[in-house]
């Protein structure tokens, strides 16, 4: 790592450390992150296994978020859950993230008729409302995880692109791409080591955010029926099937409920945070 | 002769469920809220269960059903066969008029017949077994069959075979239903209210005590307790069976549950692997708990299910229970099979049916226990019809037959290799031949003993249904709605003999 570059990292820490909001956001990341890691050692009970007799029973010390109406331990559902939030919300953000930026970058650097082409593409998608294009997709293709996953992924491809283009075209006009150009450079070596470093900032706000947005997302899916398929503690399932129970038995839905709103929460105080470190000047979509 | 007629339903489940504290009074309206809104008015050609309850009391049939499961007389006031079975002859009731103001007589059923024929309503396929009709005079009507069928006079206790005036029979689709019944079809509107009043002119003066019944259609459940629950309606069905419980407890409130409205099953396919291979089906069998999967789907207000005949009548064989959950036999079995270590299998469940859902994903608990892995998967009914039972496009899957009160409903359809809901695969020449016997048989004592056979065969032989437990119709009504409004036949009501104080 050269100096300059050290430099350069440095000053991103120190001011991200200084971000409360994203200290907050990070420290509940972790948290989930170490709870989905260690669930199986932490969590108190079998999150799958049925106990009819102790159905419906309010919180107590041995459940600590009481049980559902098939004897289940909702403490161990919700924290077998954060495996299944964070992986959708990882994976599809990862997904999203590889297509985005590829049609984003190539968008913004070759600029012209591949640039219309692949951005009014993008529009069109954008144009759904990702709720109703998510349905969609995971109704064609019927409800599994891996599907949620696909749509998800196809759902937030636009919005990386997006933020892919306007940081590549920036970066296009700098004059060390110019330089590169004048070098004869070929156009790989100018994508990968000029243009695409210098769009990570952004790119990375737009994830932390969206990623949020994915998790959403998929608890609504699951929460339609259209997602995780049962016995998989998904949050957004566990509501689903605890609606019935709202009347008198309302633990089925408040932590899971809760959960979605802590994961949430953390990730968009992070996206906060990222942006107010990397790009002060706001180009990022939410 | 009519009050001895009806006298015949007197047995216990009928009495304790009255709990009766006085006469019958006439007048009033009923409010009832039911669960599954009518779409369609048509006796012949709806299958709909939501349709055959509510006509059970415009429309009528030659013969009805009793508590005992015996048929007694309804428009015809005896029957009789002839020596060799084939020859049924009806007298018919004199002086009964339709809500139009006909005079009911033998060309009615006559041409209620031939429209079933004609139009392939749902009863069509018995029709077949017809030779000839005669409306030997205006009160005698003779059918003469191809052979002895005895599942005839089951399915002529029911809406699918019920007369309207021979005018209304030439229409090739009913939207206002005419009948001899006790109340006369007044108005719909679907997915709002069913209203029916009062007939004045009914063949049995005395009847029916109620001038108005309004079905509010209300298919949500929390929703159709808490109409009731605020006093809005008289009379609920579909209690959820979670609330069963309270409801017991509660002194001003009337509950009943009665057997059978529908009998659950776990299907699996035969045709393709692993369970082709009995030994795989007997793992599955004896994986499962039936007892703790009805308590924990229907909260123990369920029945475990041996045998597809209704529960506590004659054709139920006296003795067989399911199997018992036993591990290690499962585990016996997978060996047999050549799965030592279990294996997985798609188990499609139909998402509307959330007794079915939880019942799955208990038994997705229990048997994961020796390593048989069962991947739920939630599916639309739509798509339980198309994939799993008319392209057999499954590997495990679970469903439900609705009120299976005659043996022949219960034992051919789901199981006869020809039978109109066969789906898994599970084919038995014995078994068909059985059953075929069984048809021919018109004395209880004759049949009972094959259906009792047939039972054990179906469990012996681990057919493509694992039969899971029996659901209730589960109601609730105010003190003041009284007199059993169950019909015996597990899935339709007769309000004729109801009334509220």
């Amino acid at each position: 790592m050269t100096e300059e570059k050290k430099a350069h990292y440095g000053r991103f820490l120190r001011q991200f450390r200084r971000n409360q909001k994203a200290m907050i956001g990070l420290l509940i990341i972790l948290g989930l992150v170490l709870t989905a890691l260690f669930a199986p050692v932490i969590a108190p009970h079998d999150p799958e296994a049925t106990n009819i007799p102790d159905r419906e029973l309010a919180p107590s010390l041995e459940h600590p978020m009481g049980t559902d109406d098939l004897g289940r331990d909702i403490l161990s559902r919700v924290m077998f859950g954060t495996q299944i939030s964070l992986y959708v919300g990882f994976t599809s953000i990862s997904a999203a993230m590889i297509m985005g930026t590829t049609i984003g970058v190539v968008a913004g650097y070759y600029q012209g008729k591949i640039d219309e082409g692949l951005m009014r593409a993008m529009d069109a998608m954008m144009s759904f409302p990702p709720i109703l294009l998510a349905l969609t997709i995971v109704a064609v293709l019927e409800p599994s995880l891996n599907n949620v996953i696909i749509a998800l992924a196809l759902v937030y491809t636009p919005f990386i692109a997006r933020v892919a283009r306007s940081a590549a075209l920036s970066v296009r006009n700098e004059s060390y791409v110019e330089a590169a150009i004048a070098r004869g450079e070929s156009d790989r070596y100018i994508i990968f080591r000029e243009v695409l470093p210098n769009c990570v900032g952004p790119l990375l706000v737009q994830a932390s955010i969206n990623i949020a947005f994915t998790m959403l997302l998929e608890a609504s899916l699951s929460f339609l029926g259209l997602g995780v398929q049962p016995p998989t503690p998904s949050w957004g399932l566990m509501i689903n099937q605890g609606w019935a129970f709202m009347g008198d038995a309302p633990w089925l839905v408040f932590f899971p409920a809760l959960a979605i709103a802590i994961a949430v929460i953390g990730f968009n105080l992070l996206g906060d945070g990222l942006r107010d470190v990397l790009d002060p000047k706001g180009e990022i979509i939410e | 002769m009519l009050a001895g007629c009806f006298g015949d339903g007197g047995s216990e489940s009928q009495a304790e469920a009255s709990e009766s504290s006085g006469d019958p009074v006439s007048g009033g309206e009923l409010q009832w809220g039911g669960s599954v809104p009518v779409q369609s008015l048509d006796p012949h050609l709806e299958s709909a269960a939501a349709t055959a309850r509510v006509l059970e009391s415009v429309t009528q049939g030659l013969i009805r059903v009793n508590w005992d499961y015996e048929f007694e007389p309804l428009l015809a006031e005896s029957w009789e066969s002839s020596e060799d079975n084939t020859v049924l002859t009806f007298d018919l009731r004199e002086g009964v008029s339709f809500h139009d103001g006909s005079e009911f007589t033998a060309e009615d059923v006559y041409a209620s017949f031939t429209r079933i024929e004609e139009l392939g309503g749902v009863a069509a396929d018995y029709m077949e077994m017809v030779e000839s009709m005669d409306p030997v005079d205006d009160y005698t009507f003779e059918m003469e069959l191809s052979e002895p069928f005895a599942p005839m006079l089951s399915r002529m206790a029911t809406s699918d075979m019920h007369i309207l005036p021979a005018s209304l029979a030439e229409e090739s689709s009913i939207s206002e239903p005419i009948g001899t019944g006790p109340f006369q079809f007044e108005s719909m509107e679907v997915d709002s209210e069913f209203v029916m009043t009062r007939f004045e002119d009914y063949w049995d003066d005395e009847l029916p005590y109620l001038d108005r019944v309004v079905k509010n259609e209300i298919p949500d459940n929390d929703n159709r307790l808490n109409t009731f629950n605020a006093g809005e309606v008289d009379f609920i069905n579909d209690v959820p069976p979670r609330h069963a419980g309270e409801l017991e407890d509660d002194p001003d409130i009337d509950f009943v549950n009665r057997f059978p409205q529908s009998l659950v099953y776990l299907g699996v396919n035969c045709n393709e692997e692993p369970f082709d291979d009995i030994d795989a089906r007997l793992a599955l069998d004896y994986a499962i708990d039936k007892k703790e999967v009805m308590e924990g789907a229907l909260y123990g207000q369920g029945q475990v299910a041996a045998s597809p005949a209704a529960p506590d009548s004659e054709w139920e064989h006296p003795t067989l229970e399911p199997r018992e959950q036993d591990l290690e036999k499962a585990q016996e079995h997978l060996e047999a099979a050549g799965y030592p270590d279990g294996f997985e299998v798609s188990f499609q469940i139909p998402e509307q049916y959330n007794d079915q859902v939880t019942a799955a994903e208990i038994i997705e608990s229990q048997v994961s226990e020796v390593g048989i892995d069962l991947n739920i998967q939630l599916i639309t009914w739509s798509n339980w019809l198309g994939d799993v039972f008319e392209e057999q496009n499954f590997e495990a899957t679970t469903s439900s037959y609705l009120a299976l009160w005659f043996p022949d409903a219960g034992f051919h359809r789901p199981f006869h290799s020809e039978g109109a809901f066969f789906f898994t695969g599970w084919e038995d020449e014995e078994y068909d031949a059985l059953i075929e016997d069984a048809r021919q048989s018109y004395e209880m004592e004759e049949r009972a003993p094959l259906y009792h056979e047939a039972a054990e065969m179906l469990q012996e032989r681990r057919s493509g249904h694992i039969l899971l437990y029996w659901t209730p119709t589960l109601m609730a009504s105010t003190r003041n709605f009284q007199g059993e409004v169950m019909s015996p036949d597990g899935s339709t009501f007769r309000f004729e003999e109801t009334w509220l104080e």
